[in-house]
């Protein structure tokens, strides 16, 4: 089974803008130009997999206050034989935040994972600037293992920071006094939902996001996102 | 009656409005045409066709008159001209057929034997129908703009044309203002398609005539091979009531064609007396109480009684969520916050307060394994969990009929709502009612055309990303077109909310609607009434047993403008009385008079007793 690595990313200065598809209802956040900080940080190699999430519940005793959804492609309370290193998915923003908090670590900002993703010289891809599917799982049939596909690692040695899973990020948005509880994704996925008027998937470049509106856990939990963390240090 | 001249080289055609003398002997043309119904004498000659082929121009009288037969059965007589250009190798069959009525059909059958072996490129013009408008006729209303604001926009919003045609199609009307004598011209339009080069019948580019420059000039590639196929067809009406006539004429034709039956299910009749339907974004606090989790139907009812009160919500939990990951729309209702119970709760509270709740169904969000049948019965599915009283249809301007029936056999009542109007015939029939939709800032005094040829299809209206000034427009227009109107304030996330002062116009519009609804719900609306002062608007409304009108006029102008002994829509008023709008209003001699206010609008109930 695989363990989790971490890549040391120092400290970073650049100028962060995030762009999306555009439909209706916008995105209402700050999405820049901003000049921002990053780092140092301890970054995951890797999307959190389905064994490292097991040995979590086993070392944390966490059970989610509601569970639908949550864990709904494991049976028995674990995931299925063969799919320990694949990306642990129906899992809410809130348990992945308690997975992070476990370990010390917390899930990465928007800007942060697209410095991970993009690195110095904001690539569009994580493995440069030349679209190559096959550095990436999209447009496919289902999850692969984490550490698949090396020649599409990030500047940094991240693994699959363009497809497979979208990933969570730390922030949830509340928009103005109209309550709109909202998270954004980065990294897309395998699957492409066959309308034009579905939520993009597929090759999505690095500085894109997703935004999603929050409705409760079991909308919260999909079988296409999963989250990889982070860690501050000196 | 039809009768041949062959000394003269003419042809005689009279019916009962109209009087057409063509004369064959040089080409073919009209060396009189006449309405002689209406108080002044026609208008004048025209040459039934020109054509421009391999880039030269040719008159009729570039062919050769070969043939002139008359024929006649127990309902129709005939004339039919048969033309050749042995230099083209082409041949032109042209008919007039008089059916009896007001009304000649004059039908256009080009022939080409592909003189260079492949077909060649063809423009097709008719010059009489330019000629028909002229003679100072002042009253011009055209196919495709039927009549311009002050800005050049078209008032009459037409059937949304895309790359099939719709069932609606308004006909080129030119009449005098003060008599009402013209004509009406229809292009009866067959073809499903609107691509030009796949049908021989051009019509669908005759109803693309929007100006007077474009019927004097237009110019229409046409795609004739070697048999007598139909390529173009007009039949023209003679009018003595102008535009109100050609348009009760228009529909009277279109409904022949149709069954509304369903319409007339008393199951379904509570959807015509809703006036103030709101649509809820689930995702937001508007009408979601995120930290109980539940929809919040207080809220939504307090929010409601500013408007004068939600007769309908939506409550929408799909796009733009779906598409993340596999799950469908029907997963949807399985996982949001309490399920499917909890959408029943919500729909029982709601129906305690009097509103009704529709659902949405998103006819794009389909998976490879579902076929129509697996989508009806989720569909049922939904209806029962529910208790549902009907469905938004997204997007879906028509629905398979099985999806129908089993809503049917869930229980009454369930009614069927399509995001914009339904164009085609069998759709017309039983999805019964669709959002008046548009998307310009400025929507008046546009009229939407659907609303007046269709009037039994409930059809609210709605511009879902309109701000402050824009959105009262959208109030006036609902004023104006004796519409309902869907309130929509959280677009997908973009909180877009009405003021104050337009949830209290929005209440009265509301009193007013549900107070005179037989009257704006009449089957006999007539839009843009002339009223011989611009830029005042009218539309006409009237109940079907004849005692009530409504006069609804708009002032499109920054001045008080007065309109001065208004004809009534074939109707004899005794009584005037104002019911919405500020302004004056008196009946003298059977006509109306009445003052407008600046960029405002008055509605004046006259009634027979």
């Amino acid at each position: 089974m695989l363990e989790q690595e971490q890549v040391r990313v120092e400290r970073a200065q650049y100028i962060y803008r995030c762009v999306h598809r555009v439909m209706e209802g916008d995105c209402q956040m700050e999405h820049g130009p901003v000049h921002v900080t990053v780092g140092p940080l301890l970054a995951d190699k890797y999307t959190v997999t389905n064994g490292m999430f097991y040995r979590f519940l086993q070392e944390s005793g966490y059970v989610p206050a509601d569970t639908r959804n949550y864990l709904k492609h494991w049976e028995n309370g674990k995931y299925r034989e063969g799919e320990e290193d694949l990306p642990v998915v129906n899992v809410s923003q809130e348990d992945a935040m308690a997975y992070a908090a476990f370990y010390g670590k917390r899930l990465p900002t928007e800007a942060e994972w697209q410095y991970l993703a993009a690195g110095p010289m904001h690539y569009t891809w994580p493995w440069g600037d030349e679209k190559d599917y096959s550095k990436c799982n999209v447009y496919s049939h289902g999850l692969e293992a984490v550490n698949s596909r090396p020649e599409g690692v990030s500047p940094f040695g991240l693994y699959h920071m363009c497809g497979n899973v979208w990933e969570f990020t730390s922030e949830t948005h509340f928009d103005s006094d109209h309550d709109h509880y909202f998270i954004t994704l980065r990294g897309s996925c395998y699957y492409t939902a066959p309308d034009y008027w579905h939520t993009e998937g597929g090759a999505v470049p690095n500085d894109c996001h997703l935004k999603v509106h929050l409705l409760g856990n079991a909308m919260n939990r999909f079988s296409t996102v999963g989250f990889r963390c982070v860690k501050e240090c000196d | 009656m039809i009768k041949v001249f062959q000394d003269r080289k003419t042809v005689d055609i009279r019916n009962c409005a109209l009087h057409a003398v063509v004369d064959y002997s040089c080409g073919l043309r009209f060396s009189e045409f006449s309405n002689t119904r209406g108080a002044l004498p026609g208008s004048g000659s025209g040459s039934l066709f020109t054509l421009n082929v391999f880039g030269r121009d040719y008159s009729s009288a570039d062919f050769v008159c070969e043939d002139v037969i008359c024929a006649k059965d127990e309902k129709v007589e005939m004339a039919t001209f048969l033309l050749s250009c042995d230099a083209l190798r082409l041949k032109l069959r042209l008919h007039i057929l008089d059916e009896g009525g007001n009304s000649l059909r004059i039908l256009y059958q080009l022939y080409d034997g592909y003189r260079e072996g492949v077909p060649s490129v063809i423009f097709f013009h008719i010059p009489f129908l330019a000629a028909l408008a002229s003679g100072g006729r002042q009253e011009k209303y055209y196919p495709a703009c039927t009549l311009r604001d002050k800005s050049g926009a078209d008032v009459l919003h037409r059937m949304r044309e895309s790359f099939y045609s719709a069932d609606i199609i308004m006909p080129l009307v030119v009449c005098d203002l003060d008599s009402g004598s013209g004509f009406s011209v229809s292009f009866p339009v067959r073809s499903d398609l609107t691509d030009l080069g796949s049908v021989q019948n051009i019509n669908s580019q005759f109803i693309q005539i929007s100006c007077e420059e474009e019927l004097a000039c237009h110019r229409v590639r046409v795609n004739p091979d070697a048999s007598f196929n139909d390529t173009a067809e007009l039949v023209i009406t003679g009018l003595a009531e102008g535009w109100p006539e050609a348009f009760d004429l228009c529909r009277r034709q279109w409904r022949a064609q149709y069954d509304f039956a369903e319409y007339d299910r008393e199951d379904l009749q509570w959807f015509r007396g809703c006036a103030v339907h709101q649509f809820t974004f689930l995702y937001g606090k508007e009408g979601f109480d995120h930290q109980r989790q539940q929809i919040d139907v207080e809220r939504l009812v307090r929010e409601g009684q500013e408007f004068g009160g939600f007769d309908t919500v939506i409550l929408w939990n799909q796009y733009p969520r779906l598409g993340v990951d596999e799950r469908t729309q029907w997963n949807f209702y399985d996982d949001f916050p309490g399920g499917r119970a909890a959408l029943r709760r919500a729909v029982d509270q709601f129906h305690a307060h009097g509103a009704r709740v529709l659902l949405p169904f998103i006819p794009w969000d389909r998976n490879e394994a579902e076929s129509t049948e697996s989508m009806g019965d989720e569909l049922a599915r939904i209806a029962r969990d529910t208790d549902l009283d009907g469905f938004h249809l997204d997007t879906m301007q028509t629905l398979p009929y099985s999806m129908r029936e089993k809503l049917d056999q869930v229980r009454p009542g369930i009614v069927l709502e399509t995001q914009s109007h339904p164009m085609k015939k069998r759709t017309m029939e039983y999805v019964t009612a669709s959002w008046d939709e548009f998307w310009s800032a400025d929507p008046m005094p546009e009229v939407d055309v659907f609303r007046f040829m269709h009037p039994r299809h409930a059809a609210p209206v709605i511009g879902r990303w309109l701000r402050m000034q824009d959105k009262d427009t959208l109030i006036k227009r609902a004023e104006f077109g004796g519409a309902s109107i869907v309130v929509w304030q959280d677009i997908f996330g973009r909180w877009m909310p009405y003021n104050q002062a337009q949830k209290q116009r929005i209440a009265r519009w509301k009193r007013v609607f549900l107070d005179h609804l037989e009257i704006y719900m009449g089957l006999n609306p007539i839009p843009l009434y002339p009223t011989g002062v611009q830029p005042v608007y009218c539309n006409v409304f009237q109940d079907d047993g004849g005692q009530k009108q409504i006069y609804a006029f708009y002032n499109d102008s920054d001045q008080v403008r007065q309109v001065k002994d208004l004809k009534l829509w074939r109707f004899s008023a005794r009584q005037s009385e104002i019911i919405l709008g500020e302004g004056t209003a008196q009946l003298s001699g059977g006509r109306l008079n009445a003052s407008i206010q600046p960029g405002e609008g008055l509605h004046v109930l006259v009634s027979a007793v």
